[in-house]
């Protein structure tokens, strides 16, 4: 899959396809709590206990690489209580 | 390690840090301290542009009503004091405020003391030192919780 760096929804849609199709029973599972990223375009997984140790594995592997950021059992990587107005809207169409 | 001083602002418990990419020397940025942000860094796209943060994908990140934004993400090393430590930058299309967050605190060891005027970082050790002497137990380190409970 070839997923451009501009637009979050496409690339975390494609992510969470990959995820639920391929790791989530299992991870659930195991590895509730941690992170992983989910290359969109190899469908490889980077599990680790922080956010940025999935994202350094994930970079060092695939330097180029576009990765989704999902913690395992949650429906949110992060919890924000303080945000823009909740407005969605992104530069990039 | 030295202790890293804040300030209030109009009630907002804010911190002075700085921030690198991949182009030039760190940028100083005032940041709200904000718990409730299970994160690292949450930051306004158009100010990391300059910064040169490499892009790495997205995440999804629950609000406090329950629902769901996807957001970009870029790694980012941030400065405080005389520590260094690289996290996951959110990058915001909207917002205009700069926030650091649980993730902030955990990858720098520091502990938030916040008071009706003030607030300062100090190193976690020294917080379980306190405690020690006061008789406190410091419970184990844990992630946080799950959702919906700041």
């Amino acid at each position: 899959m070839n997923v451009v760096l501009t637009n979050p929804h496409v690339i975390a849609k494609a992510g969470q396809e990959i995820y639920e199709k391929r790791y989530k029973a299992a991870y659930e599972r195991e590895h509730g709590g941690k992170f992983v990223a989910i290359d969109v375009a190899t469908e490889a997984a980077y599990l680790a206990e922080t956010p940025e140790a999935a994202l350094h594995a994930a970079k060092g592997a695939s330097p180029s690489g576009v990765f989704h950021l999902i913690r395992i059992g949650s429906p949110g990587a992060f919890r924000v209580s303080y945000t823009s107005n909740g407005r969605d809207s992104w530069l990039f169409a | 390690m030295d202790e890293i001083p804040g300030f209030l602002h109009d009630g907002t418990p804010k911190l002075e840090f700085r921030l690198s990419g991949v182009l030039g020397e760190p940028v100083k940025f005032t940041a709200i301290v904000d718990t409730g942000f299970s994160g690292f860094v949450c930051m306004p796209i158009m100010q990391a542009f300059p910064l040169g943060l490499p892009l790495v994908g997205s995440t999804t990140v629950t609000l406090a009503d329950g629902k769901s934004q996807d957001k970009l993400t870029a790694l980012g090393r941030a400065h405080c004091g005389a520590d260094v430590r690289e996290g996951v930058i959110i990058l915001e299309p909207n917002s205009s405020e700069i926030l650091i967050g649980m993730d902030f605190l955990r990858s720098f060891e520091r502990a938030l003391f916040l008071t009706s005027a003030s607030l300062v970082l100090i190193d976690e050790s020294e917080f379980e030192r306190y405690a020690a002497q006061a008789g406190q137990s410091v419970t184990p380190k844990e992630r946080d919780g799950g959702e919906g409970n700041t």
